[in-house]
């Protein structure tokens, strides 16, 4: 039986804020909890791409089971509660508790944030494909993925593009990765990264019906203690040791933009319009 | 600080070298020069399939001699990381270094991150800047979709880092000092002879089986353009994107496009501009409709003068531009390219009278004085 991970993060849309409000506010500690947050980009991807890859298991009469994963406070919910609508079998949150400074910050934290994974994929015991989008928005670091595999063992396709279903224990995978396009039959286990996904670009929409039924539906939380709770070795884990970072942050700044825009004004389209033309022109950057 | 650049020359690399391996060996040029003379000791490792080349990029130009020591590394297997990581372990079980730096690429990110976790040491993707300072090594690089510049620490070595993408500045192409190859090692062709095989990984290759591989054709011509109009999800449609290609011709300008217009399948994936597509430095770039988000505007914000069309006034995109219109890209842009086709047919035709261009320094910095004075004029 295939049984799908998909991993994802919400971030604030970042075209819903600009250099002003980063001015605004506090760059070390920024609160952008009053930007509306979306998927990010990736991930979303990664979400329709395990849904495409669920609906054609299942209409071929093969089991199929699929769970999205998220690490997040509890307004992540709203997005976990889309993807039960959407079918996703269930819906799992991490929760860093009610006192997060007991952890360390997971912002740039690739390695806690796999490790925190790996050890969700190890509790559930027979889980074979696991599904994370490249990159995120905040951190950008695209390492999740491939440390995942690493902390599991298991192999790792970057970039993917386009996943179909063979057989119960294997995909044919394609994937656009440094100005190629590579289609290869594997075998599960295995992670794959989203990339840039043309054909599965964006999440679907549930239906209002498959909204009220998303309802009734449980959202499971766990909190960092509870993964891997059961063994011996897991109780004595020391969890700021297991979710250090290899790198420290030490500062954050605005990128330099400080670039004064002359803007062209008139009356209308045509008078802006020769005004530009003018101006390229004087700098001989008109054809 | 002992240090190895690792890159993939592609295959077969005998003659002439892999472009975009000479943009990459360009980007850690870039990079490498912040710390040059921190580094007492440079190693190329370049692997490559099929036949050695005979040609490598020039690494750290003027700051050192060249690479003081050249290794060639053969792999059988490229699409595979796991390929790499074995040869790389070994190589450094061989010979350790305090830095490792890979390239850009996708391959680039995931040996930097895959080798700090097998080598017990740290690593940053995405690296813009780094300093070497009481033995300590702080790098930079984008966060919060390039909206930020996030600086870090690095904890273990041996750090493994990947530079940023950078707009284009290939570096080199050098023929192969045979005396600097052979002086490392009597065996060029394999680093392994008379040691024990090195170990399989433990990931193995066989879960990959009929792999297809072909090169991704660019017919947009979008990379190297010297006129560039990049558009944003004001296109609106597909039919746009068709009109705006007419525009663009008459411009002499390639079309470009930001990441949800690709998705939205109104362009070819060979158009897409930002981080996770085309980094650009053409002399102009047109930016119309594109709200100025950071992944996006990375890939123009090397171009020699940017002109910002877009409805919102404060949208981010005029924070970058040197000039800037507020109103609908599709009734300023057929009038400008109605303006280039009269000027083409009559050169001498005079404009109506042209309004001051206004200046809003008051609400921006100044950081490009020149071209504001020449706007002026």
């Amino acid at each position: 039986m295939m049984k799908a991970l998909v991993c994802f993060k919400t971030i604030p849309d970042p075209d819903m804020f600009g250099n002003q409000e980063w001015e605004a506010m506090d760059i070390h500690q920024p609160d952008l909890s009053f930007v509306k947050r979306i998927f990010n980009c990736f991930d979303e991807s990664g979400l329709e791409i395990a849904l495409r890859l669920s609906g054609r298991a299942k209409a071929s009469d093969l089991p199929f089971d699929l769970q999205a994963l998220t690490i997040d406070d509890v307004r992540a919910d709203l997005f976990l509660r889309h993807l039960l609508a959407v079918q996703y079998d269930r819906a799992v949150r991490i929760d860093p508790g009610p006192d997060p400074d007991l952890y360390p910050d997971l912002r740039f934290n690739a390695l806690a944030v796999s490790f925190l994974i790996a050890s969700y994929i190890k509790s559930l015991g027979e889980q074979n494909l696991v599904i994370l989008g490249t990159r995120g928005g905040i951190s950008d670091n695209g390492q999740t993925g491939p440390l995942v595999a690493e902390r599991l063992g298991w192999p790792c396709i970057r970039d993917v593009s386009e996943v179909d279903f063979v057989s119960p224990h294997s995909l044919r995978v394609s994937s656009r990765t440094d100005n190629t396009i590579m289609t290869q039959t594997v075998r599960l286990p295995l992670v794959l990264t989203i990339g840039n996904a043309p054909e599965s670009p964006f999440l679907r929409v549930p239906t209002l019906k498959q909204k009220l039924k998303a309802a009734k539906k449980k959202i499971e939380v766990l909190e960092f203690p509870d993964l891997g709770m059961g063994s011996e070795t897991d109780q004595n884990i020391d969890w700021k040791t297991a979710l250090k970072n290899d790198k420290a942050l030490t500062d954050l700044g605005l990128r330099n933009r400080g670039r004064t825009c002359v803007f062209v004004e008139g009356k209308g389209p045509q008078e802006k319009a020769e005004g530009l033309y003018k101006l390229l022109d004087d700098q001989g950057l008109m054809p | 600080m002992k240090a190895t650049v690792v890159l993939y020359a592609g295959e077969p690399a005998r003659s002439a070298a892999d472009p975009s391996l000479l943009v990459r060996a360009g980007e850690i040029n870039r990079f490498l020069a912040d710390i040059g003379p921190d580094i007492s000791d440079l190693e190329l490792w370049l692997f490559y399939r099929g036949a050695p080349p005979n040609t490598i990029p020039d690494i750290m130009p003027g700051i050192t001699a060249g690479p003081a020591r050249i290794l060639l590394l053969p792999v059988d297997l490229p699409h595979l990381p796991e390929s790499f990581l074995a040869s790389l372990q070994a190589m450094y079980r061989r010979k350790p270094v305090d830095l490792m730096v890979f390239g850009s690429d996708g391959l680039g990110r995931e040996l930097a991150t895959r080798m700090a976790y097998r080598l017990g040491g740290a690593s940053c993707t995405q690296v813009e800047t780094c300093e070497f300072r009481s033995s300590r090594l702080q790098v930079s690089k984008p966060a919060y979709t390039h909206t930020l510049t996030a600086d870090f620490e690095l904890g273990s070595k041996p750090w493994c880092l990947s530079v940023a993408k950078t707009a284009d500045n290939p570096a080199r192409t050098i023929k192969i000092d045979r005396t600097i190859l052979e002086s490392l090692d009597q065996d060029t062709e394999s680093p392994y002879r008379g040691e024990e095989p090195m170990d399989p990984d433990p990931i193995g290759t066989t879960w990959s089986t009929d792999v297809v591989i072909t090169p991704e054709v660019s017919e947009s011509g979008l990379s190297h353009a010297e006129r560039v109009l990049a558009v944003g999800q004001g296109v609106n449609s597909r039919e746009n994107m068709e009109i705006l290609e007419n525009i663009a011709d008459t411009l002499g300008a390639h079309l470009g496009a930001s990441r949800p217009v690709v998705m939205n399948a109104w362009a070819g994936m060979d158009r897409l501009i930002g981080v996770s597509g085309l980094i650009l430095s053409p002399r102009l770039c047109i930016a119309a409709g594109v709200s100025g988000a950071g992944a996006f505007t990375a890939g123009i914000q090397n171009s020699g003068f940017i002109a910002a069309i877009n409805t919102d006034g404060s949208a981010p995109v005029f924070k970058l531009a040197h000039a800037g219109i507020v109103d609908d890209m599709f009734a300023v842009l057929p009038a400008l390219q109605k303006l280039i086709a009269e000027r083409k047919t009559d050169p001498e035709k005079p404009f109506r009278p042209v309004p001051d261009a206004h200046d809003r320094e008051n609400q921006m910095s100044r950081e490009n004085p020149k071209n504001l004075e020449e706007s002026e004029k």
